[in-house]
């Protein structure tokens, strides 16, 4: 039972993480229409300029967060000025291949600043742990769980409550009309790209002291969001956080109960599985589809 | 060499408009003497593996055969079929290890472990692109960029195909007929089997399939109202991709003697973009100078060298701003441009064939 919990609360953070990354990728597709393959990349440097934070600059641990969010935020406009902007109206598969090459530009960054060798950002609890139904949680674990939920629901009031989201949502519906009635692309595009890299670093700092910080710390966390935001639909983030949920728990206890040698690929395997009977995921996006 | 022979859909595109000499509208892919072409570059490539002399030369030289076979590869399933396939990368790890596999725990002879990773490569493409079949542009991607991260798990873990830990050691290298080819040889091997490839690329490419398949690729639900069978064509070219994948794959693994799994990660994968990328979507003959440009930058250059991340990802972003038709294309577009000038008739922008 207690091994059952543990894996559970274990599986709910990293679902936790997965659907703060895939929010990203859903943000930016509604407002641009693209997908951003270097959000894995702009993960890892969330958390390596939070370490650089707390250790070099002698911030506090809150403190670095609020840098790496902010900084990531800056980092991501640009990102959008520099691989996304020239390309609009161009196919799909270009803005792709390009935000890819941004990924490994990041990467190599990353490995220049601070090398290869793995790091580690402490969390606000240290190792302490809580005792749940028996079971050992790390506090980590909690504050994933919180914090995450927290930022969910904000992101998901701003899509609704204001008329950023509005506009989000008008250019997801249909793109044509949306910018004939005066909405700007530029503008929505460059704060959907800032959004989602300051979602990176909310994550990154969330979870980079539960593990080693290496210069592709981020690229697993991001195939895994990938499959939770196929799995979810792409289209609602409603659907997309309750696949990546669910992908996190499924994920734990297959590792806990089946094999753990394949621990990455089990969401991939689910996510092939659900590909080969629905196309279009689980929960499709229901108006305009893209193509 | 082969920019002469290249056939440059850009230049080609303008001149049925020409006035007076009426005749049958020849697709741009019939103007370039392809056959000639490709009798010069077996002829130079010739006389590249005869100057080879070092080793390290003719590693250079195999090394970029094989690349711009991988590459081909990537050229069948997303120049020509359309599909972003993302496990290009790890298909050539998977005719690597089935190609060791076969010879090293199997004792076949090098022949038959290429033309089993060729078929074992393909076989499992064909399962993966049944999986997904129905998925568009994005999910395609994406699934495929699971598979291959799945497939180097795999390689890692199942020790009974792939070695221990997905390590293996001293294979042994090409041979022909039973005697281990050194050096020279083992590279015009490597060479031949470029040539084998390209020719039948190139065949491919002016074939009516290369017809549908530029079709099937713009205007999907026209072609199939036209009786071309979209999946027909787009698992045509998504195999026969990976088998040429599988080949580079073989290759590679008799030529280094070694493997191991982090070898056909997202690294090989980027150098594989690149190769078509920088060469051209628009032809066969992109790949061919891609390959160059990826094995032979790093060397010459010594600052790329370091920073070859950095660098070749800028680049990526960069060729897809200002030349997304790569060199060839841009070639096709000076000789265009040269053409029209001496027709004296204002030079008109190259009608890019790709998206």
């Amino acid at each position: 039972m207690s091994r059952f919990v543990l894996l559970t609360i274990s599986g709910l953070a990293d679902g936790a993480i997965y659907a703060l990354i895939a929010l990203g990728f859903v943000l930016i597709y509604k407002a641009t229409g693209v997908i951003n393959f270097a959000q894995g990349d702009l993960v890892t440097l969330g958390a390596y300029v939070a370490l650089w934070a707390y250790q070099d600059l002698r911030l506090t641990l809150a403190t670095s967060a609020l840098v790496a969010v902010l900084a990531l935020a800056c980092t991501g406009a640009v990102l959008e000025r520099v691989a996304a902007a020239p390309l609009r109206g161009r196919s799909v598969h270009v803005v792709v291949i390009a935000t890819l090459g941004a990924a490994l530009v990041i990467r190599s960054l990353v490995i220049r600043w601070k090398g290869t060798s793995p790091q580690r950002l402490p969390g606000f609890f240290g190792f302490r742990t809580v005792e749940v139904l028996g079971a050992r949680i790390p506090m980590q674990n909690l504050l994933i769980l919180g914090a995450a939920a927290l930022a969910l629901s904000l992101v998901a009031l701003l899509l609704q409550g204001t008329s950023f989201g509005r506009q989000v949502r008008a250019l997801a519906t249909d793109r044509t009309t949306a910018q004939l009635m005066g909405i700007s692309v530029d503008r929505l595009s460059m704060a959907a790209f800032a959004l989602a890299a300051a979602l990176a670093a909310v994550g990154a700092v969330l979870v980079a002291p539960t593990q080693q910080l290496t210069p592709t710390f981020g690229f697993g966390p991001m195939l895994f969001a990938f499959a939770a935001a196929i799995i979810g639909g792409f289209g609602r983030i409603g659907g997309v956080a309750l696949a990546a949920v669910l992908l996190g728990v499924l994920q734990q206890w297959a590792t806990g109960y089946i094999d753990p040698s394949y621990r990455e690929i089990y969401p991939f395997v689910l996510m092939l599985g659900i590909l080969a009977v629905r196309p279009k995921g689980l929960l499709p996006e229901q108006v305009g589809q893209r193509v | 060499m082969s920019e002469l022979s290249v056939d440059p859909a850009g230049a080609a595109g303008g001149q049925p408009t020409a006035p007076a000499t009426v005749g049958p509208v020849r697709p741009p892919v019939y103007a370039g003497r392809q056959g000639l072409g490709l009798a010069a570059f077996a002829v130079a490539l010739a006389v590249i593996v005869v100057l080879a002399d070092s080793p390290y030369s003719q590693g250079l030289v195999g090394q970029w055969a094989t690349l711009a076979i991988a590459g081909l590869g990537f050229y069948l399933a997303f120049g020509v079929g359309g599909q972003f396939s993302f496990c290009q990368a790890a298909l050539v790890g998977l005719g690597a290890y089935s190609s060791a596999w076969l010879t090293q725990d199997h004792g076949l002879p090098f022949a038959l472990g290429l033309l089993g990773a060729v078929a074992i490569t393909a076989v499992v493409a064909a399962g993966l692109f049944a999986l997904v079949k129905r998925c568009d542009a994005f999910y395609f991607a994406i699934a495929t960029l699971a598979f291959g991260f799945l497939a180097v798990v795999v390689f890692r873990e199942w020790s009974s195909f792939a070695g221990p830990g997905g390590e293996r050691r001293s294979l042994p290298g090409i041979s022909l007929g039973g005697d281990e080819l050194s050096g020279r040889s083992s590279a015009a091997a490597v060479v031949v089997v470029l040539l084998l490839a390209l020719g039948l690329t190139l065949l491919v490419e002016r074939s009516p399939l290369n017809r549908e398949a530029a079709a099937v690729r713009h205007l999907p639900l026209a072609a199939s109202t036209f009786g071309i069978g979209v999946m027909r064509i787009r698992a045509t070219m998504f195999v026969a991709g990976a088998a040429y994948s599988g080949a580079a794959g073989s290759l590679l693994a008799h030529r280094n003697r070694v493997l191991s799994p982090e070898a056909f990660d997202i690294e090989l994968a980027i150098d594989i973009f690149l190769v078509l990328l920088f060469g051209g979507l628009g032809s066969a003959w992109g790949p061919v100078l891609g390959a160059a440009f990826v094995v032979w930058a790093p060397e010459q250059l010594r600052f790329i060298g370091r920073d070859r991340d950095l660098v070749f990802g800028g680049l990526l972003i960069a060729i897809m701003i200002f030349v997304p038709d790569g060199l060839v294309g841009l070639a096709g577009r000076v000789q265009g441009l040269v053409a029209d000038r001496r027709r004296g008739r204002p030079a008109e922008p190259a009608v890019a064939g790709e998206a």
